[in-house]
């Protein structure tokens, strides 16, 4: 593609003033969602896929795009001020920022966070638009034995970082394989798990699973504290210490690095990158402004940094390779999927423009984050006050408005009903919905690839096992995914555990 | 990194359910037909129901010390108040009746009384202020769906 070509498209959301309004009411509105406890990024994505469906793709990119990196930033707001994240990507984010409000610092704190969110946010386009075409051109090279283990590998990460336990993140994400297999075999045609229904041979939507799993589940787990108030913090101005910002360009700038690196790896989000980037900067910063944990600058713009910055990370393994990051991603990738576009190096070839098109809006997100993040404080104070009791009935009202409205069926509202309990009792019993979706997303893609690759070695397992060692690319993926696995067995603890015996002896 | 975990009442139970449906799972899969060869239609599906079959019981054999460390009973006794209090219980009722109610009422009918039931049952504000919020949530949900995402509503 041609750079004047590339700079077109990438400029459309910019000139076009309703593409424009769109980003602007999007990252408007994600920055609250983020912010009001009870409501997350995911949901709010996840509710809107169902009702764009019907637009063009651009005006739903926008959106969406918008909603995703206003939510990302908007969680760390009720961090900062009720020590309540607004999302899993803001949990960092509360250890010094609360503490900061409790000083009276909170307008401060939101300023630096917001300043250091924004050129996270941009930094991780940058890094997107560079790498994502060279990863692109790469990926035309895997096999379908490459995709098969980079699903597997998306799945086990995001089971194996996000909850207490792998095992709890394998069922998750094969249940979520499952339900992508009820219905109609794209191969033969054959029903499965239909249980001679016709109704189920088209399956069950994906857009109904996500929104009683991140919608109606989520609604019911908020339902346990409904009836704690959260101390608010007073907030006055809040424009950022110019100062301060630059005295930490370089942490800033590290922690994006961070951001980038994690969000492209598929299966890690925003909290693993915003926690690592607190790491660093606990472990990096000699003399922070005061102890970490009790009100540090430094533990405030790390994980601001990162969380926004994996924006941009997490879109280059989901465009160029099909691959969600996180749930967040993996919502957006079912976006796609409904315009009919199939993320994946060939979307790159085919459609270059949405690729351009996308970095524009992010940029743009990115603009109106530092304009709507350093203003309207006053009414963003009386939003978090909302009472659950009122929030929670109206999100229930969406969800069903949302689930009814992708194929004008009252079905897909009783499949959204039943999967919000079933999502319910997971959650409860420390199981992660993400890797459901994950696995509902990808698993059309592990099973085409899965079929393809045994099909290549004539149905012969032993070709299949020896496919998996033929070319350093496919070695590399084999070998992670086995680390990953032994990674969390007993007898890795023992051996590891054994290994600092023996270290700790050579020291002595 | 699972053991330290504090002990959930009804995850057990929770975890026999989750096998159990597994193993049904498989059973159904191993019933799709034209089981020829490993790329057939059934290969995957069983392939995917072995592996929850296999982390359910995993996690039920990882975690026996601490399941077995509250008696059955004892156990039903705690899972109430903990997954299922008051409040979660009359909501997910209140919610279901909603949904239920909601294709022979019509969208506008039952999501009003569901707004007004819920508002009052989670104390979200007073009876007067239910009905007055209600309509207007209402009213701003209808206008932006219709007009905005073009929603069709029943």
């Amino acid at each position: 593609m041609e750079t004047t070509q590339a700079l077109h498209y990438f400029l459309i959301s910019i000139v076009n003033i309703k593409l424009l309004s769109l980003v602007a009411i999007g990252t408007l509105a994600g920055i609250y969602i983020g912010a009001i406890p009870g409501l997350s990024v995911t949901m709010a994505v996840s509710i809107l896929i169902s009702f764009t469906f019907s637009w063009e793709i651009n005006p739903a990119l926008s959106l969406m795009i918008g909603v995703w990196s206003g939510g990302v930033y908007g969680g760390s707001r009720s961090s900062i001020l009720l020590n309540i994240p607004g999302a899993p990507a803001a949990v960092a984010t509360g250890f010094d920022g609360y503490p900061l409000a409790k000083l009276g610092l909170a307008g401060q704190a939101i300023g630096l966070s917001t300043t250091a969110s924004v050129i996270g946010g941009v930094i991780g386009i940058i890094a997107l638009a560079f790498a994502a075409p060279i990863i692109s051109d790469y990926s035309l090279k895997f096999a379908p034995r490459d995709y098969f283990l980079l699903a597997i590998m998306g799945i086990l990460l995001v089971g194996s970082l996000s909850g207490e336990s792998l095992a709890k993140g394998i069922f998750a994400g094969a249940l979520g394989i499952l339900l992508s297999m009820v219905g109609m075999d794209n191969f033969t045609g054959q029903g499965r798990f239909t249980f001679g229904s016709v109704g189920l041979m088209s399956g069950i939507h994906f857009v109904a699973i996500m929104i009683g799993l991140f919608g109606v589940s989520e609604a019911l787990v908020q339902l346990h504290g409904i009836h704690v108030t959260p101390i608010k913090q007073s907030v006055s101005k809040i424009l950022p210490d110019w100062r301060l910002l630059f005295k930490h360009l370089y942490l800033i700038i590290k922690s994006a690095f961070i951001g980038v690196g994690i969000g492209a790896l598929p299966g890690a989000g925003g909290d693993i990158a915003a926690l690592l980037a607190y790491g660093h900067a606990k472990r990096s910063v000699k003399k922070p402004t005061r102890p970490f944990g009790q009100g540090a600058y430094e533990g405030l713009i790390a994980p601001e940094t990162a969380n926004n910055a994996c924006i941009g990370g997490a879109y280059i393994p989901m465009l160029t390779l099909g691959i969600p990051g996180d749930a967040v991603t993996a919502v957006i990738i079912g976006a796609l999927y409904i315009h009919g576009l199939k993320p994946g190096p060939m979307l790159m070839i085919d459609t270059p423009h949405l690729f351009w098109f996308s970095v524009g809006c992010m940029l743009l997100a990115n603009v109106f984050l530092l304009i709507f993040g350093l203003t309207g404080v006053r009414i963003f104070a009386k939003l978090v006050e909302i009472r659950k009791g009122l929030l929670l009935p109206i999100i229930i009202i969406i969800s069903t408005v949302g689930a009814y409205a992708i194929n004008n069926s009252i079905y897909d509202v009783y499949w959204m009903l039943g999967f919000g309990i079933v999502g319910y009792f997971l959650k409860m019993y420390g199981f992660q919905v993400g890797p459901v979706i994950l696995g509902v997303i990808l698993g059309p893609l592990m099973e085409t690839s899965y079929r393809q690759a045994m099909q290549d070695q004539q149905n012969s397992l032993l070709g299949f096992m020896n496919q998996l060692f033929v070319n350093p690319l496919t070695l590399v993926l084999t070998l992670s995914i086995v680390f990953m696995v032994i990674g969390q067995t007993r007898f890795w603890g023992r051996l590891r555990g054994k290994l600092a015996k023996k270290g700790l002896k050579t020291e002595e | 990194m699972e053991e330290k975990i504090a002990q959930r009442p009804g995850e057990r139970i929770l975890m026999w359910v989750l096998l159990a449906f597994s193993v049904s799972v498989l059973i159904v899969a191993l019933m799709i037909p034209r089981l020829e060869n490993l790329s057939s239609s059934g290969a995957f599906p069983i392939f995917i129901a072995c592996i929850l079959v296999a982390s359910a019981s995993r996690i039920l054999w990882k975690n026996r010390a601490r399941y077995n460390s509250l008696k059955l009973g004892e156990e039903l006794r705690q899972t109430r108040p903990f997954a299922l209090p008051g409040v979660v219980l009359g909501y997910a009722a209140i919610l279901v009746l909603y949904i239920l109610l909601t294709s022979p009422l019509h969208f506008l009918p039952s999501s009003y009384l569901f707004l007004v039931g819920s508002f009052l049952f989670l104390k979200g504000a007073t009876l007067k202020k239910s009905f007055f919020i209600a309509a207007i949530t209402l009213t701003i949900i209808y206008v932006l769906f219709r007009t905005i995402f073009k929603v069709i509503l029943w």
